[in-house]
């Protein structure tokens, strides 16, 4: 399906090949990736021996989860952390600047990180094996890496990437509004999650925020519909089974109803 | 008024699920993609680095729900592409705001290492010159063209990756090529002016 002419195949071939990671790239960019995952695995099994996360591995989730779904104080631990820890190296490694780019490459590549335990309850620093490898990178790419001190000093935990803070915000506003016992404010601040996002990065969660919402404001078989909608799409999402609880109760509310009127009819 | 009787929600079955890839299969095998695809995307060299991450983290985190329906590379760059899109409404900027002045990293061209300085500045100099074609185009009409004819995915592919129908995949196609090929006639005019 290419009707373009010789020149510009020739600068697509160009690109095609071009601009492989290389070895050293592949490691640090695995490493950064999954000491976020690690990190903000933690900071959710610190802020809740209470929030019933599945995996460690949820990043995003877990500080959204926390802060939207979850009890008082689970939440506002999570946000003020949020809140008030300045950004860390954590996030991040170094943009790749010339300096770096021309850096030796890493010895060995780097293993897999273990996920974070969902057991423990104290904030923990990174795994050994972890601190370890940045050591290591930190000693090859001293120009490059930014993160090495603060993983040996901080076991502060981090929340989401800054890049999501929008969504979240707007996603707590109306977990907010949802807990202030107003579901149609709550829809309205989801629509202006779509008007602003479309379909963001919080997709999961906003669906299930809707959903409760909307059994909540209007029990019924389109409330019920859209929460079967969720589940179906997302059924080990940590969110569902509030999504159920909340629904079946807007169920239970509708069908206790429905006897009352019947119990009245002639 | 009425409500139907009875929790249709413990009805909600589970889906049949493929086996899911672990996550360290699915970073070997796309990262070279990925990691391409977002400096043609429009992120500046600078944080191209930052926005792969969060292409991972999000992977790692879904990965879990990965259904099998689609294949992997597919999921992935939905993922990215939705991180893209994040990228330039948060900078403020568009892809054709892209400073093409940008040099490519001849460090990252590491294709060409065997070939020669000659063969690497080469290249470098076709990645100059198309993204600063690509910087040309329209958000939706580089994100089609850039799957289509680098990652050379199908319109079917491009469909579900950018949530529009096949033909408008086709339509965005067809018009990115033929601008894509008036920006390169233009280019190359301005060049021989340049010429003294």
């Amino acid at each position: 399906m290419n009707d373009l002419g010789p020149e510009v195949q020739a600068l697509l071939e160009a690109a095609r090949g071009a601009e492989t990671p290389t070895r050293a790239d592949r490691a640090r960019i695995k490493h950064a990736v999954l000491l976020r995952v690690a990190t903000v695995g933690a900071a959710s099994t610190v802020a809740g021996g209470a929030v019933a996360m599945t995996l460690a591995t949820k990043v995003t989730v877990a500080a959204l989860t926390v802060a939207v779904l979850g009890g008082g104080s689970v939440s506002l631990w999570a946000w003020h952390e949020r809140a008030t820890t300045p950004p860390t190296a954590l996030h991040r490694t170094a943009p790749r600047h010339a300096a770096a780019r021309v850096a030796p490459a890493l010895p060995r590549p780097v293993a897999v990180v273990p996920e974070a335990p969902v057991e423990e309850t104290r904030p923990k620093a990174p795994p050994p094996e972890l601190r370890h490898r940045d050591v290591a990178r930190s000693e090859a790419r001293p120009a490059a890496t930014v993160s090495a001190p603060a993983v040996e000093q901080a076991p502060t935990p981090i929340a989401a990437p800054d890049s999501l803070d929008p969504e979240l915000t707007v996603l707590r506003q109306a977990q907010e509004d949802l807990r202030a016992g107003l579901p149609a404010q709550t829809l309205r601040r989801l629509a202006e999650y779509d008007r602003r996002f479309g379909k963001g990065v919080l997709q999961e969660e906003r669906r299930a925020i809707g959903a409760i919402a909307l059994c909540q404001a209007h029990p019924g078989p389109a409330a019920q519909a859209q929460a079967e909608r969720f589940l179906r799409a997302v059924p080990q999402s940590p969110l569902a089974g509030r999504v159920r609880s909340a629904c079946q109760k807007s169920d239970e509310a509708a069908k206790q109803f429905n006897e009352t009127e019947s119990a009245r009819e002639p | 008024m009425r409500f139907p009787a009875g929790n249709a929600l413990a009805a909600a079955v589970l889906p049949n699920r493929a086996a899911v890839p672990d996550f360290d299969s699915v970073y070997e095998a796309n990262l070279d993609f990925v990691w391409r695809a977002v400096r043609r995307m429009g992120v500046r060299a600078a944080d191209a680095d930052d926005v792969v991450q969060e292409v991972f983290v999000i992977v790692h985190r879904r990965l879990a729900e990965f259904e099998g329906r689609a294949q992997i590379k597919t999921w992935v760059f939905k993922i990215l592409v939705h991180v893209v899109r994040h990228y330039w409404r948060t900078h403020q900027r568009k892809p054709g705001d892209q400073a093409t002045e940008e040099p490519a990293d001849m460090q990252a061209l590491t294709a060409d290492h065997e070939q020669g300085p000659a063969a690497t500045l080469e290249r470098v100099e076709a990645l100059r010159i198309l993204d600063r074609l690509l910087a040309t185009l329209d958000e939706d009409k580089r994100e089609v063209f850039v799957l289509a004819e680098i990652e050379q995915m199908t319109a079917a592919q491009i469909a579900e990756i950018v949530e529009a129908n096949v033909n408008t995949v086709a339509s965005r196609l067809r018009t990115a090529r033929q601008e894509f090929e008036k920006a390169l006639l233009r280019f190359r005019a301005h060049e021989l002016r340049r010429q003294p």
